[in-house]
């Protein structure tokens, strides 16, 4: 019944020491099967598919070209950054994790021969790529459907970049939370809503400390001169001071989340 | 079945002296020097000391005993909070080379559900740096017999095809080092006789196998060496026959109620099986040596008296009750 086996005595390294690119497909497949579930997904499509739905209205309600700037940012704040990339983040970001620790399955991952910077890498890169893509699908058809075919404002291209770097620093933020906090999805969930939500908006003292100031400071440091005054960038800090924050944040929180795993508490048996 | 062990095979050791083998340290599987874990102000392990070379060791002991933090910590999986673990020479804690000889096993049924056996075990393959991890999750698939459906998805797997699938994930590198927590939950008897052999295969092939159980039988059934935890510490260790004898021959206490207690005790008294006794409350509670000698005595005495007996029941029979004598010893 059992095979043959791999001598015994120094360490085995002879059959060990496979490649990096397969580490990384296995991590990716087991990730995609936490994460990409009909829930989590049918969740994302919904808010990806609420500013589409605005467009729509607002082309099919004439669709000023004059109003087209102030209508995407309205839509692009009010719900992509507001509501689509916290949350799609959090569910990519901090969902594999959370219910891996959660049912024990994380063993099958740190019981490996994988470093632990692989592992949260890969989780990172992860989470910002699905998260950009679902972002940018919503952002990109918003401002053509808006725009009937074409976008001249910018503002769409601004937003999708801006995006892109959000998708990063919120999916480094949200899977340090996955392994520091036993109930990551609600703190998550908390941090958007109110803390983002609320605290920050109420006091710009601590909007470097918001991910969604940051990439809104990204954003406008990208949009056309006409829209930087705009109500959307009220409390954005400034541009290069935002994308050097972001680089910051994304940086530390990948460390923080690599310190953990290095001993991630499992929990306690009964 | 197992490999022999090493110098505790023949009896008890001394509680928390165990010595360490005299084989050099890196060719140890497992040793643990004076070990204790404890979360905040919980012992859960309490200086625990033992070696663990190849064959089968089974670590048995009551639920909340200690024995999951045990294998998390031999796993390196936890740091200990006193004393030292070694695992083929190294501590493994935080070391991630440790992965490449020891395999853990987890208690939680939980396994990607989405996936097929045969991409739940590639993908621990690949994650070990195996350089051919589809053929290596196809032999340790054969190993455990879920060739034959590695490609339905996990979720609909019984709870036995979800500990195969464990095992395959958990052996897919030839670890030789495999810790398994309680393996044998959950399983019918079909499916724990094919986990013991399994079991018994992979030490028959050099492997130190370490397995906790909370069930004596399990243990006895496949483990040459047992290690007893109780309440964090290791009570007793050894032969499992040294350790059954203990366990059977120590004296038992028996309840009896009948249609005539006091009589029934009168008629009693002269047994060499009965040691004491006492009539209360409408109960007799009997002492006795050994429960065959009472179960040949009592019917014998109750039908010369004309007494019915309504109810004969062992008082501490449960595997804790076993556990305390055997720490009291």
């Amino acid at each position: 019944m059992s095979a043959p086996r791999v001598p015994v005595g120094a360490d085995q390294a002879a059959h060990v020491g496979g490649g990096t690119a397969a580490r990384i497909a296995a991590l990716l497949q087991l990730t995609a099967a936490r994460t990409l579930r009909p829930v989590p997904l049918a969740l994302a499509a919904l808010l990806a598919a609420l500013p589409l739905l605005f467009a729509l209205m607002f082309r099919s309600t004439g669709g000023d070209e004059s109003a087209l700037a102030s209508f995407l940012l309205a839509r692009y704040e009010g719900l992509v950054v507001t509501l689509l990339l916290p949350l799609t983040a959090l569910l990519t970001a901090a969902g594999a994790v959370s219910a891996e620790r959660e049912d024990g399955t994380v063993l099958y991952l740190l019981t490996t021969t994988t470093s632990r910077t692989l592992l949260a890498v890969v989780r990172w890169v992860f989470a910002t790529v699905v998260t950009s893509c679902v972002v940018t699908v919503s952002v990109v058809g918003t401002g053509l459907i808006a725009g009937g075919g074409r976008e001249p404002t910018g503002v769409m291209l601004a937003f999708v970049v801006g995006s892109m770097v959000g998708a990063s620093v919120y999916s480094a933020l949200f899977l340090a939370m996955a392994v520091w906090l036993r109930r990551a999805l609600l703190m998550g969930l908390l941090y958007v809503l109110l803390w983002e939500g609320v605290v920050s908006n109420i006091l710009p003292v601590v909007r470097y400390l918001s991910a969604r100031q940051v990439l809104l400071g990204v954003t406008h440091g990208l949009v056309h001169e006409a829209e930087r005054g705009a109500e959307t960038f009220a409390s954005a800090p400034p541009g290069g001071v935002s994308l050097a924050w972001a680089v910051g944040v994304t940086l530390a929180a990948l460390g923080v989340t690599i310190v953990r795993l290095r001993r991630l508490p499992l929990a306690r048996a009964h | 079945m197992s490999q022999p062990l090493h110098e505790e095979t023949s009896g008890l050791a001394p509680l928390g002296r165990v010595p360490l083998d005299a084989a050099s340290p890196s060719d140890v599987p497992l040793a643990l020097n004076h070990v204790s874990r404890w979360f905040g102000d919980v012992v859960a392990v309490n200086d625990i000391s033992a070696t663990i070379s190849s064959g089968i060791t089974g670590l048995l002991g009551p639920n909340g005993a200690g024995k999951t933090t045990l294998l998390q910590v031999a796993a390196g999986l936890l740091p200990t909070s006193g004393g030292s673990v070694r695992v083929f020479g190294r501590d493994p804690f935080g070391d991630v080379r440790t992965y490449t000889n020891v395999a853990l096993v987890p208690e939680a049924e939980a396994v990607p559900d989405v996936l097929t056996p045969r991409q739940f075990v590639s993908a621990r393959a690949a994650l070990l740096g195996m350089h051919q991890p589809k053929e290596a999750a196809q032999r340790a698939l054969a190993r455990v017999q879920l060739d034959e459906v590695q490609d339905r998805a996990l979720g609909g797997f019984s709870k036995g095809m979800k500990q195969r699938a464990k095992l395959a994930a958990a052996l897919v590198h030839n670890p030789r080092l495999v810790l398994l927590d309680e393996p044998f939950n959950g399983l019918d008897p079909r499916q724990r006789a094919q986990m013991m052999r399994l079991l018994e295969s992979e030490a028959a092939a050099g492997t130190a196998v370490v397995f906790s159980s909370h069930i004596l039988e399990e243990v006895e059934g496949v483990a040459s060496r047992v290690l007893v935890m109780v309440a964090g510490r290791l009570a007793a260790s050894g032969d499992h026959r040294e350790l059954r004898r203990l366990m059977t021959d120590r004296p038992h206490t028996v309840h009896v109620r009948s249609s005539d207690d006091r009589v029934l005790a009168a008629a009693l008294l002269p047994s060499a099986s009965v040691i004491g006794m006492s009539l209360e409350q409408a109960r007799l509670t009997l002492r006795v040596t050994d429960h065959a000698g009472l179960a040949r005595v009592l019917p014998v005495a109750a039908r010369a008296h004309g007494i019915s007996l309504y109810e004969v029941r062992p008082a501490d029979e449960s595997l804790e009750h076993v556990f305390a004598y055997l720490v009291q010893r």
